[in-house]
């Protein structure tokens, strides 16, 4: 794990060179993650698969998983895809609510961000404004040979009892060439611990979907410029199974 | 095989472009028949079915309307085609949108179409409709390559017009790999399947066999979906061409009897 202040197109570039462990083996890790499934759920039939997503791995009171943190990061993912496509706007709060409505459509957030009043509206975007300069800034000019995409959903059902849901901010690389993949999370809070169990979350995801796991995860907080890049290897696979494992447990004993 | 699930990883893929199978063609009595039961619906409206609503069984909901969301496809793949021309898939990308606006500046993209809607839309929407675009682009580009061939992007989707009966087929196809005796068919899908995605896909099988000008079906066609990680494969032969056919006919006696109760 290392912090540093360049950008992330620079992090990645220097840890395609740096990569020292081999790939990890995924059908090894599926078959642990199915046992762990079983011995949580057993084989007790469910009306409906118990969803997860990386937000089940944040902490309840980061101030991003409030509607306003929520909404702030929902329109700084538009920023980030307004920024991969080469678009750039004078008033980028207006342009990323304008993305905003018309790639979400209607939802409870959109809602919300319609019932806000003047000045928290105003507050919203002087936010936006201020994390975007961090982001634009941070990013890098990423390489069109990486294939960059943004927002890219993940639903993988598991032994028809769990499905694992994610949403990946931005994605390079492929998983037929050599280099892999590099899944990247886009964060407006600060980097933190629970950061780390999404990164992992994330990681199995990819990992399970393509049965080929990306090379590396990292992450961007736009409120600190921070960046964290990790290799993927079987140790963190097999901690994103524990933390997997550990939520599904939770859950089943609040029914 | 007729019908197979498997994982999207390059081994998977490439074992699913392994076809030794001849392939089925329709003979002009089948296609005669068919247009004869298409026919015998007393329709006054202009009927369509496709494999998204053999999947819904007739019950399309919501009415379709352009979003980024819907317009990815049909941007990413027409991007795709332009592989060699030009230096990067977002550059294609641009070019697409570009051409669509330009078609729709000039007057002759009508109204509902791609064009029309594009043309409508503010900048930061566009620009969020390039971004989608991309996704799909590269996210089919990595599908694609991972099935180990060479693959060519379908020039358009399969439409069959039923001689006659006022009903059109349109059968979604976004590549074409070239195998020793035939074709196969590849279909790129968002989410997860259906529990009658087979169906689906057989539709979409039946439209491309009855649109080719020989009638001659594809060998396979292999259904992906990136986002859950599953490809399923459906075989080309003359029993899944007529489970076909009968859900598409089904469909559009479901929709002849919608159009008529609305009427009454």
């Amino acid at each position: 794990m290392e912090t540093t202040l360049v950008t992330m197109a620079d992090i990645l570039r220097d840890g395609r060179t740096r990569r020292t462990s081999p790939l990890p083996d995924v059908s090894g890790i599926r078959a642990h993650l199915l046992d762990g499934i079983y011995a949580v759920i057993g084989g007790r039939p469910v009306d409906q698969p118990v969803v997860v997503r990386a937000s089940s791995f944040r902490q309840a009171d980061t101030a991003a998983y409030t509607p306003y943190g929520r909404m702030r990061g929902a329109l700084l993912t538009q920023t980030l895809r307004l920024f991969l496509v080469n678009f750039s706007s004078r008033d980028p709060f207006a342009s990323a609510v304008a993305a905003w409505r018309a790639s979400e459509g209607a939802s409870e957030l959109v809602d919300y961000f319609d019932a806000i009043d003047d000045d928290e509206r105003a507050r919203l975007a002087t936010d936006v404004a201020a994390h975007s300069v961090t982001l634009t800034q941070r990013v890098g000019q990423l390489p069109a040979t990486w294939r960059p995409r943004t927002a890219v959903r993940t639903r993988l059902r598991l032994g028809g009892v769990v499905e694992l849901r994610d949403h990946v901010d931005l994605m390079v690389g492929s998983v037929t060439t050599g280099s892999g993949v590099a899944v990247v999370d886009l964060t407006t809070s600060p980097l933190d611990e629970s950061l780390e169990r999404a990164l992992r979350y994330h990681a199995l995801v990819e990992s399970l979907r393509t049965s080929r796991p990306p090379t590396f995860v990292a992450a961007l907080s736009t409120a600190s410029g921070d960046m964290w890049r990790c290799e993927v290897d079987d140790e963190l696979l097999l901690r994103g199974v524990a933390d997997l494992i550990a939520v599904l447990s939770s859950r089943e004993e609040q029914q | 095989m007729t019908y197979v699930q498997r994982s999207i990883s390059s081994l998977d893929l490439s074992n699913l472009v392994t076809c030794e199978d001849d392939s089925f063609v329709i003979s002009d009595e089948q296609r005669v028949s068919l247009a004869t039961r298409f026919r015998s619906i007393p329709t006054t409206h202009r009927l369509r079915a496709d494999a998204w609503m053999v999947e819904r069984r007739g019950n399309t909901g919501r009415q379709f309307a352009w979003s980024p969301v819907t317009a990815r496809r049909t941007i990413g793949n027409a991007a795709l085609r332009r592989g060699g021309e030009v230096s990067s898939l977002l550059s294609a990308i641009h070019d697409v949108v570009d051409e669509h606006l330009f078609r729709a500046a000039k007057g002759y993209a009508r109204h509902g179409t791609l064009g029309h809607w594009l043309a409508q839309q503010t900048s930061p929407v566009l620009a969020i409709v390039t971004a989608e675009a991309m996704t799909w682009g590269t996210t089919a580009l990595e599908t694609l390559e991972s099935f180990g061939t060479p693959f060519s992007i379908a020039h358009s989707d399969a439409y069959y017009d039923v001689a006659g009966a006022r009903t059109s087929l349109r059968g979604r196809r976004d590549a074409l790999i070239a195998t020793k005796n035939g074709r196969i068919v590849v279909r790129l899908r968002t989410g997860i399947p259906s529990p009658t995605a087979v169906a689906g896909l057989r539709a979409d099988l039946t439209i491309d066999a009855f649109a080719n000008v020989e009638g001659c079906a594809a060998q396979r066609i292999v259904g992906v979906w990136p986002d859950a990680g599953i490809a399923l494969a459906v075989d080309g032969g003359e029993s899944v061409i007529r489970a076909g056919a009968r859900d598409l006919l089904r469909v559009a006696i479901t929709q002849f009897r919608q159009h008529s109760s609305v009427a009454a």
